[in-house]
């Protein structure tokens, strides 16, 4: 195992991007409103640290130990990831503190097709390997891309359909995600069908891809979460009182009428 | 083995290249939502008759504009009814109005992040009339009872209505900008 220059590269600024990225969440404050998102990027950052101190002892001779601590993050990886998930549609489809009435069946089945349609193209892959650990985690890799991609797109539809809005930071972290899954698809594709023993070119290509599409949407991360949200207005106090007084009213006479029969 | 690949190929292309053209779909819609602003939502809203509109909420409602007789006097024929919303027809420009109150509602959402609440109710209320309009379309293509129809393209109204009155009275006492405009398109 050898890590080329442009490895070295990736690896550093990968490492450099995610602790830019948790100090401005800190800065920010933006932990208290996506504490599952800073939990990834923590994850990540210790990840990279633990990979560069098993490193040297993995070229000498124990890359078992690499090839375990590297795929077991991989999998606190997709977990946290399918938190962030959670954590942006409980965002968008909770407006009020509960999940929008009209909307729930709508996501279970987003949810359920999101799977069926991961779980067909994970099962139709191939992964030309000789061993079966190798074609689990293609597999899972192309499984978890899938159902990432589909799982964001589907919710920035719903929400678009449904009206309702997304906060800025919300959607940034949103659309950072999307596109990386997006790609992510393509190149573990590209792992199912080429393999990916190391050192190949077309396993170079696709890793150096991956690492390329995903600083970029680690820039963008630390751009657009560093920026504050646009200057919402304010309304005044007796309007408070006022939206409860149409609350309750509304609540009152929509419930009568849903159970309401002509005579 | 051959056809399993262009199985997974033809999948994979299906999925990657929907999932694009979903993406540059609903974001050029986020856009286009986001760049309105609330002068241009309005201007979306259709006139409709509302002193027939009136007619037909108050006769569920009852006089007070709310539900204070438990039977009601619902006076008016399911054919009546009907007669008055302009039909099929009728209901589908409440339809259309429906949309531009949900951009409304997500419009008053992202500007006054305290009237979230009753945004999102006008907004549920706005989903509940495609939902029961849904059914009534259903309905008609299944050549349902005009009974039915009366029953729910008065809940339509009704529905609306309230929205309307609810949506002007906020707007007044709120003070905001183009309330005289919103009274002229809802009122």
């Amino acid at each position: 195992m050898h890590l080329s220059h442009l490895g070295s590269f990736f690896w550093l600024s990968g490492l450099a991007g995610h602790v830019m990225l948790l100090f401005v969440l800190l800065y920010r404050g933006r932990t208290r409103s996506f504490p599952l998102f800073t939990a990834l990027i923590a994850a990540n950052i210790l990840k990279t640290t633990m990979l560069y101190l098993i490193y040297p002892r993995a070229q000498t001779g124990y890359s078992y130990a690499y090839f375990y601590t590297y795929w077991g993050f991989a999998v606190l990886d997709v977990l946290l990831q399918l938190a962030v998930a959670y954590e942006i549609a409980s965002h968008v489809f909770r407006p009020v503190g509960v999940w929008a009435s009209d909307l729930r069946r709508h996501l279970i089945w987003l949810i359920v097709f999101s799977l069926c349609v991961a779980a067909a193209l994970a099962w139709l892959s191939a992964p030309r390997t000789h061993g079966s650990r190798e074609a689990i985690v293609i597999r899972g890799s192309l499984f978890s891309a899938a159902l990432l991609a589909e799982l964001f797109v589907g919710m920035i539809g719903l929400s678009v359909t449904a009206g309702l809005p997304w906060k800025t930071h919300v959607a940034r972290i949103a659309q950072g995600l999307g596109i990386y899954s997006v790609f992510c698809i393509v190149l573990e594709a590209g792992d199912s069908y080429f393999g990916m023993a190391n050192g190949t070119t077309a396993s170079m290509i696709l890793t150096d891809t991956r690492m390329t599409v995903y600083l970029l949407c680690l820039s963008y991360w630390i751009v657009t979460l560093y920026r504050q949200q646009p200057q919402q207005e304010r309304l005044p106090d007796e309007i408070g009182s006022y939206l409860i007084l149409v609350r309750k009213q509304t609540a009152a006479t929509l419930a009568t009428l849903r159970g309401r029969k002509r005579p | 083995m051959n056809e399993r690949l262009y199985l997974f190929l033809a999948l994979l292309m299906l999925v990657v290249v929907s999932l694009i053209v979903a993406w540059i779909y609903y974001h050029l819609r986020i856009r286009k939502l986001y760049g309105q602003n609330w002068q241009t939502i309005l201007a979306r809203v259709i006139p409709i008759n509302t002193g027939n509109l009136k007619i037909v909420a108050l006769d569920l409602l009852g006089e007070a504009d709310r539900l204070d007789r438990r039977d009601g006097p619902c006076d008016l024929d399911p054919s009546e009814i009907v007669q008055l919303l302009g039909d099929l027809p009728g209901l589908r420009t409440i339809e259309r109005n429906c949309e531009a109150l949900i951009d409304l509602a997500c419009y008053c959402q992202r500007s006054y992040p305290e009237a979230l609440v009753a945004a999102e109710e006008l907004r549920l209320n706005a989903r509940e009339i495609r939902w029961h309009l849904e059914r009534l379309d259903t309905a008609a293509r299944n050549g349902g009872s005009r009974t039915a129809f009366g029953e729910y393209a008065q809940r339509i109204a009704t529905i609306y209505y309230l929205m309307t009155r609810r949506l002007i009275a906020l707007y007044e006492i709120a003070n905001a900008p183009g309330v005289e405009d919103l009274q002229l398109s809802l009122a």
